[in-house]
């Protein structure tokens, strides 16, 4: 016995979404899925069976708001109420049922559907075995809900007009001037410069408003002139700006991640591309248009790449289409994961939209796949939007790509600009203007102002900086917090009060917990690395792009392996070769110690480098070339670079090596370069001291030269330029440069605080407080070490009373001085002289308060 | 919600049961973001907790519960008539046999149902992370959707059985060092029902206590000095009013049930010193033996969902790509005698009718067939024709044309064997299969949960069984 009878599955989803969408579309033969008549014992599914069949042929007349002959299929009832001939169907009996009767009439006023094929014979049978089973229907499910579509133009209207005496000047107040009226609700600037300050602070930059800021603030002569700047003076810290907004596009664009896929290279990081477009504020349309058509080696071309899993996958987790569900979801705020593997029912994207979008990334012809199952269809190349221009399915993949962007970035396409400014406002006042945020079709609670930011932002060069300027100066941002009270968590409509009380992200929290307690990061070896599997080194992808200057930079733009050629003992290794372990010398004399070294080698299928004698570096797989600096171990004078290289198989298979090392000046320039070619001397016999200097090679024979880079079977070359490299080489990080959460790998305090791991996009995290994070907090080690250290760091700060440390740590976390009841408390646990354990305590304590977490 | 004008200090002396109910309690954002809860299921329960006991890295099933034709070592022998390099034993029930190793889970099997044609996914390529994901889940990856591990269903389905105890606790599972690690944490997750579905893990049960001790090096009295400090500090704050929200109490609460957890009786199970030595010696013959006595120990007070693991780390454990005769030997030794007592124990206690116990393991092992007889997947384990080695004798690649499943009380059959695999090679399944999904939702049933039990996400349903299609197998359970 089935104990739950399953009628309703996500295939029906979506067939369900098909109805709203289009009632009005004349189904065209070649989007009928193909079927084949259903075995008799398995049970007629409504949502697989029925529903496309109502949809297809009935729908125009019969579902939503139409009713032909007075009958409606919206819902089960309304099918069993039937039309003015009275019930469209007896339920188990399909032979009295008039809606069989009329679907294989063929009189001419009788038969249904009235034009067109006649139902086919499965069709019929299906229907009368649905009938015969008692109607199973989804319940709540009715055809032809309407899902709202938000028009897709921009739109610019005007700035209201309100009374002079409302000294309004802020565009965004403005248009809310109108809106409190309505809605009886008191505009109140809060006065606090402290709340302010903090606020904003977090806000913009993700940190807690310096001392000195806050003071000087505290201190101004006029107050919004000294807001306003103090707001400019935030968001010109590039690098603190970086740090922050890092958070908020990691979690969109999925990266930083580590994970699932990793062992077959399953994510291209985009760290660099990232952080430099942060910091240089690249204009947002380009920041899109390099995300969704990025150039060669920009470093932008891991957001479209998506997530590889090793195995089989699931059809709408292809990574065309995680492609198409990311575009969708981050630039345009609509979903398409439900229409990647079926037409959707939360909205109306048809299964046919997403794959039309994915074609775009595909190198050959998608095939349309229904919940995974093959079609028989292939997808043509659209996008979304066909009225602001189409996509040449005869381009390349780049040049579809491009046409996307463009298309993305149209002056026509407002969505584009609402998605992202209702992401920025939710970020600053804690709810969209449209919620969800990922449904932009649904209604903003005040859609000019929403029309008017986005227009400002596509007229003002995508300037994203402008747009939180223009936020955060309103008064509207400027309003007392809003607590998220129970009542507030009812039916009731959303009215706009002033900005939620929000809570620390994890990154915010750490980097508060870093500030008060001086233990920044130190930027060690293994932050700096990329893991051997292209995960991790994200500081080293950022010490990259602050390096800026290309010519320090190994990966930059000079092609790696230019000159290298594979090489081995015999002449026909790139065929075959026996399994081997071969020797390979070469000589380099050099003039004096470079600066830097980067050796970059791999070989097929292993091998260990050798500087002088000293081991610099193995590898033993040579689809990830490693890459290390060698510098410190060289000379001036002679050098030798050698190198033990072993054909692994239980049969001849291709073999080779190949590498290059490049030496670089003080000032980066380069001084030198060593390519293997056939310069190299080769042995296929161990001899003692073979790597050293002073071993003489005269007997060894030439190195064998297979080809360069470019050659089969590696393309070792165009490999490394997708970034399948190990790097153990990083730019130095900037003096002074701050390491923020956001640039740590994931731990378990960042996770327990609400870090997601980046296996989805995630534009608004889960905030709920949760007893295991409390445990974390309240036992964890990263936590308490950070308290123990800073605790050391307060206790050696000598001359300072223990009030006055009471005094700066109230300012740092919290933003505001303690009251003398406070102080008081603090005190004693502090102890006077200030004790070490009386510090942890304290910090400890105020890093638990409710106010620490939580932004007003 | 407390009053924040209340005595806090009062407050947190109030230690008794009604502690921990932090991972019932609830805080909904009311920015239309959170996640939706369905309606209670309805359905009768035949057990109260779940314990799942995990066989990490794949365990063959003609190595332990399926035994099969017997071929002892002898070098020169081919790999194709190794099915099995075990004997078999009896077990208390007439018709069951098991694998040489397993005395007394043999002795035990009369209070427990083996099935043993549990067939797993066909993921195209085995990746143990993987196939983990999708046993715990029910969903293969990758998902747009963040998939719910069982334990956070069922947390969320039922809350915890004693406020006291954290409804969704995972043992024996470590992340440090572990080449999977980020994907072990993909699947041992609350996912899409929220972050107060996360599970509270155990990583190591040796050192249980820990997780609710205070931190290292810091005595009881410091400890909550500390709290009474934070409850001062709270006390005499002067932040304004309107930040005192639901938000800011949560967060109080949050940390008051944090505290109180550790101050909690409940709080004794997880400190294995406590158990008589007896006991705990029949349990210390593995970490994973330690596992179980924390399980039973939790049962005792009151604990929803615990998954206790061998632990899964690439190459270690189950996941046997070499030596697989020698090292299962081991590992038998390391499960038999705390899988017995566990059972008894909870039978002794009268615990086993409302416990219901599955031990399973993400796929099976076979010496020549990788995936299965009829979808075969790439060979990731070298095995020589002819076995000279003793290390190439044993099962050593991966197999999910049929696994073994056991089940414990919580309404599971007492002494039925279900489902037949074939004698010979390929040993897959030939009758009653059962796959991820139903195996969950008989699971589910137990528990009183619907398999179409779900929650909105995106504005869609989410299912606990996948696609809501999953059929309970009533012959096993009632």
């Amino acid at each position: 016995m089935r104990f739950f009878p399953t009628l309703f599955s996500q295939r029906l989803i979506g067939v369900v979404t098909v109805l709203a969408a289009c009632s009005l579309v004349v189904p065209s033969s070649a989007d009928e899925p193909r079927r084949d008549a259903k075995p008799a014992d398995k049970p007629v599914d409504f949502a697989d069976d029925v529903a496309p069949i109502f949809q297809k042929r009935c729908a125009k007349c019969h579902t939503g708001t139409q009713k032909k002959g007075g009958l409606s299929l919206n819902t089960r009832q309304t099918l069993l109420t039937g039309g003015d001939s009275g019930p469209a169907v007896v339920p188990k009996k399909s032979a009295e049922s008039e809606l069989i009767e009329r679907v294989t009439s063929t009189e001419a006023d009788a038969r249904m559907p009235p034009e067109g094929e006649r139902l086919t014979d499965v069709q019929v049978e299906l229907l009368k075995r649905w009938i015969d089973a008692d109607l199973p229907w989804e319940d709540g499910f009715a055809f032809g809900k309407a899902t709202r579509q938000a028009p897709l133009a921009p739109r610019r209207p005007a700035v209201p007009n309100v009374p002079d005496d409302a000294r309004l000047t802020n565009p965004i107040d403005r248009f809310l001037y109108g809106y409190f009226a309505k809605h009886n609700v008191t505009v109140r600037v809060d006065d606090s410069d402290d709340v302010f300050a903090r606020r904003a602070s977090f806000d913009l930059i993700g940190l807690p408003p310096t001392p000195k800021d806050a003071e000087e603030l505290r201190t101004a002569a006029r107050p919004s002139t000294d807001r306003l700047k103090y707001i400019q003076r935030l968001l010109a810290d590039r690098e603190a700006y970086a740090a922050h907004w890092l958070t908020f596009w990691n979690d969109l664009l999925r990266n930083a991640y580590h994970g699932t896929g990793f062992i077959d290279g399953g994510r291209k990081q985009i760290t660099g591309w990232l952080y430099a477009a942060l910091h240089e504020n690249v204009p947002y349309d380009r920041f899109a248009h390099d995300l969704v058509s990025p150039k060669p080696a920009s470093g932008s071309e891991g957001f479209t790449f998506g997530i590889k899993w090793r195995g089989t996958v699931n059809e709408s987790q292809r990574r065309e289409i995680q492609a198409a569900q990311s575009v969708g979801q981050v630039f345009l705020g609509t979903n398409l994961k439900c229409a990647s593997c079926h037409d959707s029912f939360v909205n109306h994207w048809k299964l046919t939209d997403a794959y039309a979008l994915a074609s775009v990334f595909a190198d050959g012809k998608l095939e349309l796949h229904r919940c995974d199952q093959p079609e028989g269809i292939p997808a043509t190349v659209g996008f979304l939007y066909p009225e602001l221009g189409t996509i040449d399915p005869q381009a390349s993949r780049e040049g579809r790509m491009r046409q996307l962007a463009d298309l993305l970035v149209h002056e026509q396409n407002g969505r584009f600009a609402r998605t992202i400014v209702n992401r920025l406002w939710a970020k600053l006042f804690g709810r969209g203007l449209v919620e969800p945020l990922d449904n932009m079709d649904a209604e903003p609670w005040h859609q000019d102002l929403l029309d008017y930011l986005a227009s400002d932002l596509a007229d003002h060069g995508y300037d994203l900086k402008r747009t939180l300027t223009l936020m955060a100066t309103s008064h509207a941002y400027q309003m007392p917090g809003v607590g998220f009270d129970n009542t507030a968590a009812g039916g009731d409509e959303f009215v706009f009060r002033g900005p939620f009380v929000k809570r620390l992200t994890a990154e915010q929290f750490v980097d508060t917990v870093f500030t008060l307690t001086s233990t920044w990061p130190e930027p060690d070896a293994g932050l700096l690395k990329s893991d051997g599997r292209a995960q991790g080194g994200q500081l080293g992808a950022i010490a990259q792009t602050l390096a800026g200057d290309s010519s320090s930079s190994p990966a930059g733009e000079r092609r790696l392996l230019a000159q290298a050629h594979w090489v081995w003992s015999r002449r026909d290794a790139r065929q075959a070769a026996p399994p081997q372990t071969i020797f390979l010398r070469r000589v380099w004399p050099l003039e004096a110690r470079p600066a830097r070294a980067i050796a970059t080698f791999t070989a097929d299928n292993s091998c260990e480098l050798f500087v002088n004698g000293k081991s610099v570096g193995k590898l033993d797989n040579w689809a990830m070339p490693f890459q290390v600096d060698v510098a410190d171990a060289l000379i001036a004078g002679k050098n030798v670079l050698a190198i033990k290289a072993a054909n692994g198989g239980s049969s001849p298979n291709p073999a080779g090596v190949i590498g290059e090392v490049v030496a670089l000046g003080a000032d980066g320039k380069h001084v030198g370069l060593l390519s293997t070619d056939e310069s190299w001397r080769v042995s296929e016999v161990e001899a003692a001291g073979w790597q050293k200097a002073e071993f003489s090679d005269s007997a060894w024979t030439a190195a064998a030269v297979l080809g360069d880079a470019s050659v089969d079977p590696w393309q070792i070359e165009k490999s490394v330029a997708q970034g399948n490299l190990n790097s153990q080489v990083s730019a130095p990080l900037p003096a002074e440069f701050r390491i923020r959460a956001a640039l740590l790998p994931l731990d378990s305090l960042q996770a327990a605080l609400g870090r997601p791991n980046r296996e989805q996009v995630v534009s608004s995290r889960d905030t709920s407080p949760t007893m295991l994070q409390a445990l974390e907090l309240t036992n964890g080690t990263q936590l308490g070490q950070a308290i123990q250290r800073g605790a050391a760091a307060w206790h050696r700060q000598q001359g300072k009373t223990t009030p006055q440390i009471v005094d700066e740590v109230y300012q740092i976390a919290l933003g505001r001085s303690p009251s003398n009841g406070e102080r008081q408390v603090s005190s004693e646990i502090v102890g006077s002289p200030a004790a070490q354990e009386g510090l942890e305590d304290f910090l400890w304590s105020i890093c638990m308060l409710p106010e620490f977490q939580l932004v007003p | 919600v407390l009053n924040i004008s209340s005595n806090r200090r009062e407050f947190l002396r109030l230690t008794a049961a009604g502690t921990l109910a932090a991972l019932a309690g609830s805080f909904d954002v009311p920015l239309g973001r959170a996640v939706q809860a369905a309606p209670r299921p309805a359905s009768k329960s035949m057990a109260d907790t779940l314990i799942v006991l995990w066989m990490a890295g794949g365990m063959a099933h003609t190595e332990t519960f399926d035994p099969k034709r017997h071929s002892t070592f002898t070098a020169g022998m081919r790999a194709d008539e190794v099915l099995c390099t075990f004997p078999p034993i009896d077990t208390a029930v007439d018709n069951i046999k098991i694998s040489q190793g397993l005395e007394k889970t043999a002795a035990v099997m009369d209070l427990g149902t083996l099935i043993r044609t549990h067939v797993l996914g066909d993921l195209g390529h085995i990746l143990h992370s993987r196939h983990q994901y999708h046993w715990h889940t029910g969903y293969e990856p990758p998902q747009t959707v963040a998939a719910p591990h069982l334990g956070a269903w069922i947390a969320h389905a039922l809350g915890p059985v004693n406020p006291a105890v954290p409804a969704f606790i995972d043992v024996g599972q470590g992340y440090e060092g572990n080449g999977e690690a980020e994907e072990l944490k993909a699947f041992q997750t609350g996912g899409c029902l929220g972050s107060r579905f996360n599970p509270f893990r155990v990583p190591d049960p040796r050192q249980a206590v820990n997780v609710v001790r205070p931190p290292a090096g810091m005595s009881e009295k410091r400890f909550r000095q500390r709290f009474q400090t934070l409850q001062q500090l709270v006390a005499a704050s002067t932040a304004a009013k309107e930040h005192r929200d639901a938000q800011h109490e949560a967060l109080l609460r949050a940390s008051d049930d944090a505290y109180r957890l550790m101050e909690s009786p409940a709080a004794k199970a997880f400190d294995l010193s406590l158990e008589p030595r007896e006991s705990y010696d029949t349990y210390n013959i593995s970490k994973f033996g330690l596992g179980c006595l924390l399980a039973r120990r939790l049962v005792e007070q009151g604990a929803r969902f615990i998954e206790v693991t061998t632990e899964y780390g690439p190459f270690l454990q189950w996941d046997t790509h070499d030596n697989g005769h020698t090292r299962l030997a081991t590992l038998k030794e390391e499960i038999d005698a705390p899988i017995a007592q566990l059972v008894r124990d909870l039978e002794s206690r009268k615990l086993l009718d409302r416990t219901m116990i599955v031990l399973a393991s993400e796929f099976s092992r076979d010496c020549l067939v990788e995936g299965k007889p009829d979808r075969k997947v790439p060979d990731q384990v070298e095995q020589p024709a002819v076995i000279n080695e003793l290390k190439f004798y044993g099962m050593h690649r991966h197999f999910t044309g049929a696994s073994s499943v056991l089940m414990f009380g919580g309404g599971a059959k007492r002494g039925l064997l279900y489902g037949k695999t074939a004698p010979e090679r390929p040993c897959t399944t030939i009758e009653n299969p059962i796959n991820i999904t139903d195996l969950h939702a008989t699971m589910l049933a137990a528990l009183g949960i619907a398999p179409d039990y779900n929650v909105e996400v995106e504005q869609r349903p989410f299912y606990a069984t996948k696609d809501g299609k999953g059929v309970p197998r009533r012959e096993l359970i009632g």
